[in-house]
């Protein structure tokens, strides 16, 4: 029924990476943020010649908008270059451990020859975990205070 | 397939009493907490967790300086509050969703007509499986933490996976 939980050993490839969405270099920040929005996600990979590139999320967007930035320019003038990534076989202890230290809330996962094959991120590891125990939080009810004290008809 | 634990004779799933010796069955679907980290989720508050403080606005403060505000602190919502209630939140995927490339027709709006109106709230007395719960189904990175109708703080999914990751690791 229930599984031995090991951070340390499971893949991270388990923890539900998402599809990484790519971008390429000379795309202007404007066209970034539209296909964020359109598909409701909050980071792009950029790729050139087939390696990462760079990382351009939400929080890299809100600094631009926040600035009143020109979103004309190329999402390579803006783009974090080099992030921190994941060999994919790390483990999904190694993936927490990356996150809370740098403070990241996605990391990508490169496959061989350097090419991403997915993003780890804060709710795919979260989904993974409560797979571990879903009695526990799927059965609650929606509102805390709701919890009836008898059992039915008791 | 249960077993009654009294005689030890089976039964079909979901009987009342058991046929054999007519004791009652009901107790066993309760779910029982299996590991340590499951009984910590039913039993640690969300007060446990550190909460942060939130950065609270007012509701006709402009877009323009609540974005700078976030970008200057570093952080990725909002709390928008007139008087002592809670009105809604703004986060950055709000700016993502709603502002997007057209953000210089926004700027000098008030924030209150761009934000999330009455947030998923939940107190500082509440289990910490709740919060994983709200956060998991809805999706959500923040949840506002009231006390008594008061904003006491904010809680982020990265609170949350610290506390499993810790509780895990101390597990195995």
């Amino acid at each position: 029924m229930s599984f031995q939980l090991s951070l340390s050993t499971e893949s991270v490839t388990a923890a539900y990476p998402d599809e990484p969405l790519f971008v390429a270099p000379d795309a202007t920040v404007s066209e970034v943020l539209r296909l964020l929005k359109a598909q409701k996600t909050g980071h792009v990979l950029i790729c050139e010649e087939g390696r990462l590139a760079g990382i351009f999320t939400e929080r890299d967007a809100l600094r631009l908008m926040a600035a009143q930035q020109d979103l004309d320019q190329p999402v390579s003038q803006v783009m974090s270059r080099d992030p921190v990534s994941l060999e994919e076989g790390a483990s999904v202890g190694e993936a927490i451990s990356t996150m809370s230290e740098g403070g990241y809330r996605q990391l990508p996962i490169l496959g061989p020859g350097g090419t991403p094959t997915g993003l780890a991120t804060v709710y795919g590891i979260v989904h993974y975990l409560v797979d571990h125990f879903p009695q526990t939080i799927y059965t609650l009810p929606p509102d805390p205070s709701s919890a009836p004290s008898e059992r039915e008809g008791a | 397939m249960i077993t009654c634990p009294f005689c030890g004779s089976e039964n079909i799933e979901g009987s009342d009493l058991c046929d054999d010796c007519q004791h009652s069955l009901t107790d066993l679907s309760i779910p029982q907490p299996g590991t340590s980290v499951e009984r910590g989720l039913l039993k640690d508050r969300i007060q446990l967790l550190k909460l942060r403080t939130a950065c609270n606005v007012a509701p006709e403060v402009p877009v323009r300086t609540v974005l700078k505000q976030m970008a200057a602190e570093s952080i990725g919502c909002v709390m928008i509050v007139e008087g002592e209630a809670l009105k809604g939140i703004f986060t950055e995927r709000d700016a993502l969703c709603r502002l997007n490339a057209d953000v210089a027709q926004f700027a000098d709006r008030p924030i209150s007509s761009v934000m999330t109106t009455a947030p998923v709230t939940l107190e500082s007395k509440d289990r910490i499986a709740f919060a994983l719960h709200k956060m998991h189904v809805g999706g959500y990175r923040h949840i506002p933490i009231m006390e008594a109708g008061k904003l006491v703080g904010v809680i982020s999914i990265r609170d949350i996976l610290h506390y499993l990751s810790e509780r895990i690791s101390a597990a195995t």
